[in-house]
This record gives structure tokens, C-alpha cells and sequence, in this order.
């Protein structure tokens, strides 16, 4: 394998150097700031690792990402030095083997890398959890996820049309990085879910679509509203609905609300919706798909003649977002959690 | 005014490496050699691929074919099923799309 060898170029001024990574395509077709040494050095520091150390290699396309890698597309998309180890972390979730980052970053279906970070770190570099949870406005949630991005079109070569061939794409692919919320009482975080202690901050990645925001304005009761997303769960439209997939669902104040004041809990919250997002052979046929001729990615219906939407484990439970009338937001993986599936990974600080 | 700047990637003008990433086994294939299909669980791709090896069969390119089922579409063929298509075959046919 060839090692890429971190170099510089000089360029005849500011300008040259932009339209030049705009043309070798080393931009998600924004604007970026540009790496120079200086800054790239103090990107590398604001983490824990050495600038030549291999983050990971993702197979198949046989291609190393190092942390002068990371360092660099981290300063192309803008972060501080401080968001970093956010930045590191979420490489070392994206690249663990279950992720399966090759098919992620090639596939037709064309998923983003969503990605909740959980725990105090996200509120001291000044992550939005609140209004504007998905954008557009707080510089930590924006270029954080789109350092990622930016590394994988330079370092993997995740380029649309070369290696990255998603049919659509979605504005995800731009960045798509948010905290969790300040959960209400009772209620365990997702890092805490996941084996962590809430002292710790976490990055959770899935491959996924787009945001579906989930209206319910209309005073239901906490399983009514659970019945409204678990509608929006067995859309079949879908490519991951009744194949065993995975969700990320942002509870918006109201809706949190009435789910913690019915005495539910995540985990409670995550079981009911399994329950309810189980869909059946002709719930397919309705929506003019034969169940026969994708039997092999959507599985067989068990006793109960139900296909699996999401088992509990995968249906991941957060407070985010702002208040409003009744929102909250349902992000679906692209496709099924034998494909890939959410990982989790652990922000380390650099010791001072 | 002139800047330095990190390049995150060669430029697209470089020149690039001959040198294998891969320890490659060469073998001369036959006159006729045995070709293998990898069938990625994609809508009647088997249907085609076996349509495709009867054919080239038929017009005398290659002695015989078969196909191998992957898993998924989604994972790559691991090191020992590969060696074991290497052995059956000589010539492979994947990458096949939706």
C-alpha cells in the first residue's frame, strides 16, 4: 500500500490556492479554508495522537487514513483545534469494521454519516442541541461533520462519480454532526446506554438518510404519538423498512415531555416502537413491492407472519432539538443493520 | 501574495505508483478458460449472469461457467472464498450493480 506522504505546495496567492481545491475536487463544492502548515499542526495538537499515526484502513480500496489526514479536512471545513478529538472520535467509529465504511461511502443508496455526540465535551466546544439542531448556524455542528466528509473525498477518494456512486445523495453528505440534549429525570443518555459514564462524551455514527421531522401537534397521548412514528418507521418507501434497520429518533421538548410525564423511558420508548414498526408481506404488497422477489434482503416473517422494522437495540432515543408545536426527528439508516449498523466510540481529550 | 498550503490529497497530475499494492499470482489462462460470476443478491442477477456464461459457452469463448452467491451486496468476498473462486476459475466477472 502507498503511503500518502503529507506535502505542502505554494501557490501564487490565496485565490490560486482555492479555485485549485476546487478543481482537483478536494471540496464538497464549497468554499474551504485552506490547510497551511500551521494551522494543520494546530489541529494535530488539539487531539491526542501523533500526526503519522493511522486512524484505520478501509478495506477493499485499501486506503489509510492518518491523522495529518484528518488534521488537514478538519481545517478545510473550518473547525477550532478544540473540536478535534470529536473529530478523531468519529473517525474511529466510522472506520471500525461493523460501520463497513467502503459500502457506505460507494453505495447507490447514497447515505450520509449522521452523527449524535453525547456528553459534556459537545457543550464546552459549544454544540447546538437546541433550535436549529440540523442546521443551519453553530460553526461546531457544521464543520465537525464536515471535516469527515472532506476527509473521505480526499483521503478515500469518495468522490461522486469515482468512488462514491449514490444515486441522490442528500444534504447530509454535507454535514450532519448534532449533540443530544439535556435528557429530563430518570432518563439514561445514549452514551450511558451504550456502557459509557455520563462524564464521558461519546460519538454515535449510522449510515443514514435524511431527517424526517415527525409532526404531532394535536394533544395525543404517549402512545398515539408513539403510533405516529412508528407510521413514519413502516414507511415502505424506504430501503431499510421491515429489514432489520436502524433509527435515530431526535425527541423534540413537547414530545419528550409527554413521553417522560407517561413514565417512559428510552428504553421503554425503543421497545414500543419495535413493537409497533413490525410490518407484514402485504403491508408490502400495498405499496407495490413482492415481497418473493426481495426475500433475500428482507429476510422471512416470523410466527406472527411480522417482518423485524428495528429491533429495540437500534433505535436510538434522544432529547434534541428546539421547541416548537409538536416536532420532533426521525433519521432512518439507508439500509439494513447487516449492512452496517450505529457504532459508538469514546472522545478522548488530549492529556495537558 | 504567495501561500503555503497542506495538499490533503496528490495532486491529480502526479504520476502514479506502478509498484503493486497486491502480491498478484499471474496464471496464462486456457483457450478456454472457466469463468466465474459474482453474484451480488441483486434482482435476477443470477438470471443474467447464467444466461451470460451459457452463451459464451455456447459460442466456444470459454469452456464452462458458474456462479458464486455473495452474502450481501454490501461486504467484500473475504481472502479464503477468494482463493477458493481462484481455484475453480480463471476469469471473473463482478462488480455487478443494482
Amino acid at each position: 500500500m502507498a503511503e500518502p506522504l503529507r506535502t505542502t505546495e505554494i501557490f501564487a496567492d490565496y485565490h490560486a490556492a482555492m479555485e485549485t481545491f476546487i478543481d482537483e475536487r478536494w471540496s464538497d463544492g464549497l468554499p474551504v479554508m485552506l490547510p497551511t502548515p500551521d494551522l494543520v499542526d494546530a489541529m494535530i495538537a488539539g487531539g491526542d495522537r501523533a500526526g503519522d499515526e493511522v486512524l484505520g484502513i478501509v478495506s477493499t480500496r485499501e486506503l489509510p487514513v492518518h491523522v495529518w489526514q484528518a488534521a488537514t479536512s478538519a481545517v478545510m471545513a473550518g473547525c477550532k483545534p478544540s473540536y478535534f478529538p470529536v473529530v478523531l472520535a468519529t473517525w474511529d467509529a466510522v472506520l471500525a469494521p461493523e460501520f463497513n465504511l467502503h459500502t457506505v461511502l460507494s453505495s447507490t443508496g447514497g447515505p450520509a454519516i449522521a452523527c449524535v455526540v453525547s456528553g459534556p465535551y459537545a457543550q464546552a466546544i459549544g454544540m447546538n442541541a437546541g433550535t436549529g439542531l440540523l442546521g443551519p448556524g453553530n460553526r461546531a455542528n457544521a464543520t465537525i461533520g464536515r471535516a469527515i466528509r472532506i476527509g473521505a473525498l480526499t483521503a478515500l477518494k469518495a468522490v461522486p462519480g469515482e468512488l462514491d456512486y449514490g444515486a441522490f445523495g442528500h444534504a447530509g453528505k454535507y454535514t450532519f454532526h448534532f449533540p443530544e440534549g439535556e435528557p429530563p429525570a430518570g432518563w439514561s443518555t445514549l452514551r450511558e446506554q451504550k456502557g459509557y459514564a455520563r462524564s464521558q462524551t461519546t460519538v454515535t455514527v449510522m449510515a443514514a438518510e435524511g431527517p424526517h421531522q415527525i409532526s404531532h401537534r394535536w394533544a395525543p397521548t404517549a402512545d398515539e404519538y408513539l403510533v405516529t412514528v412508528a407510521s413514519g418507521m413502516r414507511d415502505p418507501s424506504r430501503n431499510g423498512t421491515g429489514a432489520d434497520t436502524s433509527y435515530i429518533l431526535a425527541l423534540g421538548p413537547e414530545h419528550m415531555g409527554l413521553l417522560a410525564d407517561a413514565g417512559m423511558t428510552p428504553a421503554s420508548i425503543a421497545q414500543r416502537l419495535s413493537e409497533l414498526s413490525a410490518i407484514t408481506v402485504e403491508d408490502l404488497r400495498r405499496a407495490g413491492i413482492n415481497h418473493a422477489t426481495g426475500r433475500i434482503y428482507y429476510g422471512e416473517p416470523d410466527a406472527r407472519g411480522l417482518l423485524c422494522n428495528a429491533r429495540p437495540e437500534n433505535i436510538l432515543v434522544i432529547a434534541a432539538g428546539g421547541p416548537g408545536a409538536g416536532w420532533s426527528a426521525l433519521i432512518p439508516n439507508f439500509a439494513k443493520v447487516s449492512v452496517t449498523g450505529p457504532v459508538t466510540r469514546e472522545v478522548k481529550l488530549p492529556q495537558k | 501574495m504567495p501561500i503555503e498550503v497542506t495538499l490533503p490529497a496528490p495532486r491529480s497530475s502526479a504520476p502514479v505508483s506502478t509498484v503493486p499494492t497486491r502480491t498478484h499470482v499471474w496464471r496464462k489462462p486456457p483457450a478456454k478458460p472457466v469463468m466465474g460470476f459474482i453474484d451480488n443478491t441483486k434482482t435476477r442477477a443470477a438470471d443474467l449472469m447464467n444466461a451470460i456464461g451459457r452463451e459464451l459457452t455456447r459460442r466456444g469463448v470459454i469452456a464452462s461457467h458458474f456462479v458464486h452467491q455473495k452474502p450481501d451486496a454490501a461486504h467484500s468476498i473475504p481472502p479464503d472464498v477468494r482463493a477458493d473462486l481462484m481455484a475453480r476459475g480463471h476469469v471473473f466477472v463482478s462488480g455487478i450493480g443494482d
